[in-house]
């Protein structure tokens, strides 16, 4: 079995807006095109979790749903255990989604109010197996002591549910298809400090057990650098930068990436090292900037090859792979 | 500057009374940065709220006293209030999209905080019509002030609106709302919350420059304990509606005293090292509408007696300048 789960090779999935023809005549608009992932390759190891971080509208969300097939992508492919994602669900969707199941961020708007507990779980447990009633039961139930919770819970609707509670059942029904791969979209970050920490213990715990991987998408850096293997660092549908958490951490290579985290607070003893403000936010993927997407707010420009030619993601001698023109790589 | 005592705001339900606000006191010096600290539905933004006399329908601000500048806010009218509201006192909201109207322009509503509080006094010509020269002299203002809180070309996005500004754009005209009065007081309530990393250290910056250059106070309302850690001189926990620590930044971050402090601080992903589980308080919030009699942290606490469930635990200063809510303490 190679080491490579989830390969992705020249991504992109862009938004057509499309303009109703009498604007186009008399305002003259086009079609605009939104580079929400706009080419990205990289892989994900067997095992591992690897951390997406980026700011909102980086496209880091629509990159996660485009692995688990929930869109098609713009160009580019993505593989999951040597096989195209693609090929793969017009052939035998179902074995796919056994395969690669989806955490989503907001654990009130993700569970059906109207269905039970008992209603959520049976449906994907159905989905994979045959189960005769008692059976089916059994198989609800242990999903919900696996993720913390017990016998009792199995006929409430969410809205008796707490946010973790909520997030945990999500849990237990990605789950339920006994995937090898799950997307965690922001599973945490609607959730309060002392419930967060319980779920993150749930996810790690999971992960042994089951030997998951996981993709953990999460604009929380200190969450990120506590449960990721390895990171990757989004800014305007592209990787900036991907390397092993902690030697990202402790020593960034891309300007974004030293910006970014300089900027995340801390709890620390010693005084906070000096703070890298970048000026003025994210630009539009609408109308990205030519050449490295970030040369309008970055601060280590090399000169007009920063305007000019976009960089490429070039392994750094550290090992780690970085798209900056800055460095001699 | 400000000295609140024995805040109480209560909100009658079927399910009997929440007390949002239970006994909270407090005081803020002048020139200083205070965080309000705690998890979802602990009272730190409804304590805000109380301050500034907004406490929402069907709540009440019951018992309790808020000097500031010798008065007592909870006992002015509504006219007298109106004139400290926005004008001593300014607020910043989380959500700088639901603050800003959409339907105006965004030089607009700076210049209305100007006008309604007659900061410029424009010279009155005739009964309706103010002078040519106290509308330029507003529209002066505005752009100064769009200058300080850092957005480029003012002259051109005075006439943009709302939804034509990003998120931390927005939040800093609400900043310069805030300050078109020069208040000696801010108060605001999780303003960094909505905003990227990136934007977020721009507008704290922003605020902290704020602070430093004009030595206005500010109430920094936030569920991040590291936002607070950083930026806060002193810091106030709450849970489930009472103050349960306060004291200096660096003595509440790193020598907590209250059990639940201490049980928050080992739930963040900060300090815990890497492979080795986080220690997450257990079970969850407790319901307001249903507390114990005692302390409102006896049901989740590890370190929990008799005494803690029967009755309510007393504020004890352990060191000068550093007090908790805990039997423990004493």
């Amino acid at each position: 079995m190679s080491k490579t789960l989830v390969a992705v090779t020249g991504l992109k999935k862009h938004f057509l807006i499309q303009r109703s023809l009498i604007t186009k005549l008399v305002a003259g608009a086009k079609d605009q095109r939104i580079r929400a992932v706009d080419g990205v390759d990289f892989e994900i190891h067997r095992q591992e979790t690897l951390g997406l971080v980026g700011e909102s509208g980086c496209g880091k969300t629509t990159l996660g749903r485009t692995l688990v097939g929930l869109y098609e992508p713009t160009a580019g492919s993505v593989t999951f255990a040597g096989q195209n994602v693609e090929e793969l669900k017009r052939k035998d969707p179902l074995a796919f989604y056994r395969q690669v199941q989806m955490v989503f961020q907001n654990p009130y708007a993700s569970l059906n109010p109207r269905k039970t507990v008992r209603d959520i779980l049976s449906q994907p447990l159905q989905a994979r197996a045959r189960y005769n009633p008692k059976g089916l039961e059994e198989a609800a139930i242990r999903l919900l002591e696996q993720v913390g919770l017990n016998a009792h819970h199995m006929d409430r609707y969410p809205h008796q549910f707490s946010g973790g509670q909520r997030q945990r059942i999500s849990i237990a029904r990605a789950l339920a298809m006994q995937p090898s791969f799950i997307v965690c979209d922001e599973p945490v970050s609607a959730l309060d400090v002392s419930v967060q920490a319980q779920i993150l213990n749930l996810l790690r715990d999971l992960q042994i057990r089951f030997q998951l991987t996981y993709l953990f998408i999460s604009h929380d850096l200190s969450v990120v650098r506590y449960l990721c293997d390895r990171v990757a660092v989004m800014y305007l549908g592209k990787i900036v930068e991907i390397g092993d958490t902690e030697d990202v951490f402790n020593q960034p290579i891309h300007p974004y990436t030293e910006a970014l985290l300089s900027s995340m607070p801390q709890i620390k003893r010693e005084p906070v090292r000096q703070r890298i403000l970048l000026s003025g936010s994210v630009p539009s993927p609408l109308n990205p900037p030519s050449g490295c997407s970030f040369h309008p707010r970055c601060f280590a420009q090399v000169g007009k090859i920063c305007q000019q030619k976009e960089p490429e993601l070039k392994q750094h001698a550290s090992g780690r792979l970085v798209a900056c023109h800055r460095r001699n790589l | 500057m400000l000295r609140v005592r024995n805040l109480a705001v209560h909100f009658p339900t079927r399910r009997g009374t929440v007390k949002a606000v239970n006994d909270v006191s407090f005081e803020l010096n002048d020139g200083e940065i205070l965080g309000l600290v705690g998890e979802s539905g602990c009272g730190k933004s409804m304590t805000l709220l109380a301050l500034m006399g907004l406490v929402p329908y069907p709540g009440e601000t019951v018992a309790g006293e808020v000097r500031f500048q010798g008065r007592d806010l909870l006992k002015l009218g509504r006219d007298e209030l109106r004139q400290v509201r926005g004008r001593q006192i300014a607020m910043i909201f989380q959500d700088p999209l639901t603050t800003l109207n959409p339907v105006f322009k965004v030089g607009e509503q700076i210049a209305e905080a100007l006008r309604v509080h007659n900061i410029l006094k424009p010279e009155k010509r005739g009964l309706f019509s103010r002078s040519a020269s106290g509308t330029d002299a507003i529209r002066e203002e505005v752009i100064r002030l769009m200058e300080a809180v850092g957005i480029p070309a003012p002259e051109q996005r005075l006439e943009e609106y709302p939804h034509q500004f990003s998120g931390g754009m927005q939040q800093r005209a609400i900043i310069a709302i805030a300050l078109s009065c020069r208040p000696h007081l801010l108060l605001a309530d999780e303003p960094t919350t909505a905003l990227d990393v990136t934007v977020q250290a721009q507008i704290l910056d922003l605020l902290r420059q704020i602070n430093q250059k004009e030595g206005t106070g500010i109430i920094l309302v936030t569920h991040n304990l590291a936002v607070a850690a950083e930026f806060c001189q002193r810091l106030a926990v709450m849970y489930a509606g009472q103050l349960m620590e306060l004291g200096p930044t660096e003595a509440v971050i790193f020598d907590p005293i209250h059990p639940y402090t201490k049980g928050l601080l080992r739930s963040l992903p900060y300090l815990v090292p890497k492979g080795s589980p986080l220690v997450p308080i257990p079970g969850s919030v407790p319901d307001l509408a249903q507390l114990p009699r005692g302390c409102p942290y006896s049901s989740r606490c590890e370190l929990a007696t008799a005494a803690c469930w029967e009755q309510s635990s007393p504020w004890v200063e352990v060191q000068p300048g550093h007090a908790a809510r805990c039997w423990r303490s004493t």
